[in-house]
């Protein structure tokens, strides 16, 4: 074996990924040859210096910060039990969580739509709600990783409409309108400031909701953010449709249009400011 | 059938503690595989993470009777090539990389007396690896500090052998003349 041969497989050598009898070859030939030992003596300095960039030990708690992540995301694990969810009690305890939920929406906000808060309207009212939450909270805490985040923010964003309704309900937002512009009733600035109002008074938990339940690694498509925005759409309609019934046709119906566009819109917007942001911290 | 994969063989019948002790073997190793790649120590720690997601969404498709690391490295390499497309600034973030690994190896290094000097070479060597085309400068990190062999790193990236052999090559070839050039091969 010669000397051009050898150095052609010196790597190989150096990292032992030749066979036995290469391998103790290359070792015999090494014994007699000085300017193979000289070759190999390089390659060890170049591998020694490579051995000298050590890098720091990683953060301390990523395995928990991992596995965290692992059951928030994938696999669908109570918090407080660390064993994957597949039993029957999932959707049991999605079902209870709904009926809370549904049970709190109708508690803030059966109080405001008195001429069509009927026993029967309620009734109805309360077992759409009790199934919608409850959908979304399986959701949230079952295995499905693409509806996941979907349901988090429908959930979020939900919630925080329904809060905000007894605090500044709808018919009372439309009088300050009203207040505002001279009580010009049916004119077209009314109107504009009206469907402006409604899209804002929509989008504004969606948004608030995205900024705070809508992180995820890497780019997350529009799509989802308007899928999220008609689940939470979905979620608010009634709320919003019984305090529009009471106002008149024209404006219940201009305040129902700008909502319905500012979720259209909210929802990637939404999307596109958590990306924004993501990016931003990078 | 090595621990690793015997693990995974008790992931895919649904053992959780399992995979919470593939998360503590393997975390450290590729901390290390990203931060050595040029991703900055704040998004090492993500990626990570997303690396440990996927191979768990993807643990059924994991042969026990193969080894796990060239398995796990095949998809970490995914997730760092998807972060780069993600990225629109490399350029920042590499320089950003390198700013905070130096002040952290700076804090590493426990003899005061030796501290800038090896904080230099430290730099240096990064500085020279990242001069090296990113193909290469992956299967050298996988075959040097990762410690797969060729045959686990062609299975990883889904290469021959032959284009392992010739990317560790040209990679040490170039890293030679590097090293001499800045001085740090010196006898």
């Amino acid at each position: 074996m010669d000397c051009q041969a050898i150095r052609e497989q010196m790597i190989d050598y150096f990292y032992r990924e030749l066979p036995p009898e290469e391998w103790a070859r290359i070792e015999e030939h090494l014994l007699g040859c000085r300017e193979c030992q000289e070759e190999l003596a390089t390659l060890r300095r170049v591998a020694a210096t490579l051995d000298q960039w050590q890098v720091p030990e990683p953060p301390r708690g990523l395995v928990e910060r991992t596995l965290a992540r692992l059951r928030a995301e994938v696999i669908g694990v109570l918090p407080w039990s660390g064993r994957e969810v597949v039993s029957w009690a999932t959707p049991f305890l999605a079902l209870g969580l709904g009926g809370l939920a549904a049970g709190a929406s109708l508690g803030l906000t059966a109080h405001l739509t008195p001429h069509q808060g009927t026993p029967f309207m309620l009734a109805v009212l309360g077992i759409f709600w009790a199934v919608l939450y409850g959908g979304l909270f399986l959701a949230t805490l079952g295995g499905w990783a693409p509806w996941k985040q979907l349901a988090r923010v429908a959930l979020l964003a939900g919630g925080l409409a329904v809060l905000l309704t007894p605090v500044l309900s709808i018919p009372e937002v439309v009088e300050a309108c009203g207040e505002l512009l001279g009580r010009a009733r049916g004119s077209v600035a009314l109107n504009a400031l009206l469907f402006l109002v409604g899209g804002l008074y929509t989008a504004a938990p969606l948004l608030v909701a995205h900024r705070v339940a809508g992180r995820t690694p890497g780019p997350v498509p529009p799509s989802q953010g308007l899928a999220s925005g008609l689940l939470y759409l979905l979620l608010v309609a009634p709320v919003f449709y019984l305090q529009c019934a009471a106002l008149a046709l024209g404006v219940g119906a201009t305040w129902m249009a700008g909502g319905i566009v500012g979720v259209l819109a909210g929802g990637p917007a939404g999307i596109w400011l958590a990306g924004h942001r993501a990016a931003a911290s990078a | 059938m090595d621990a690793a994969a015997q693990l995974m063989a008790q992931v895919q019948r649904g053992e959780p503690e399992a995979f919470e002790s593939l998360v503590q073997q393997y975390q450290g190793p590729l901390y290390a595989f990203f931060v050595r790649l040029g991703i900055r120590q704040a998004d090492a720690e993500d990626l990570v993470q997303e690396t440990f997601l996927r191979v768990y969404k993807a643990r059924q498709t994991f042969d026990p009777q193969r080894t796990f690391p060239p398995w796990l490295y095949g998809i970490a390499s995914h997730v760092w090539a998807d972060y780069w497309r993600q990225q629109e600034r490399v350029q920042v973030s590499v320089a950003r990389a390198a700013q905070e690994m130096g002040a952290a190896e700076a804090a590493e290094v426990s003899d005061v007396r030796d501290q800038a000097a090896r904080r230099d070479v430290v730099r240096q060597v990064r500085e020279s690896m990242h001069q090296l085309p990113e193909d290469h400068r992956l299967v050298l990190i996988l075959r040097h500090y990762q410690g797969l062999r060729y045959d686990e790193i062609a299975q990883a990236l889904g290469l021959s052998v032959g284009t392992v052999k010739s990317r560790i090559y040209y990679a040490l070839a170039k890293l030679r003349v590097e090293l001499r050039r800045r001085g740090l091969l010196e006898a």
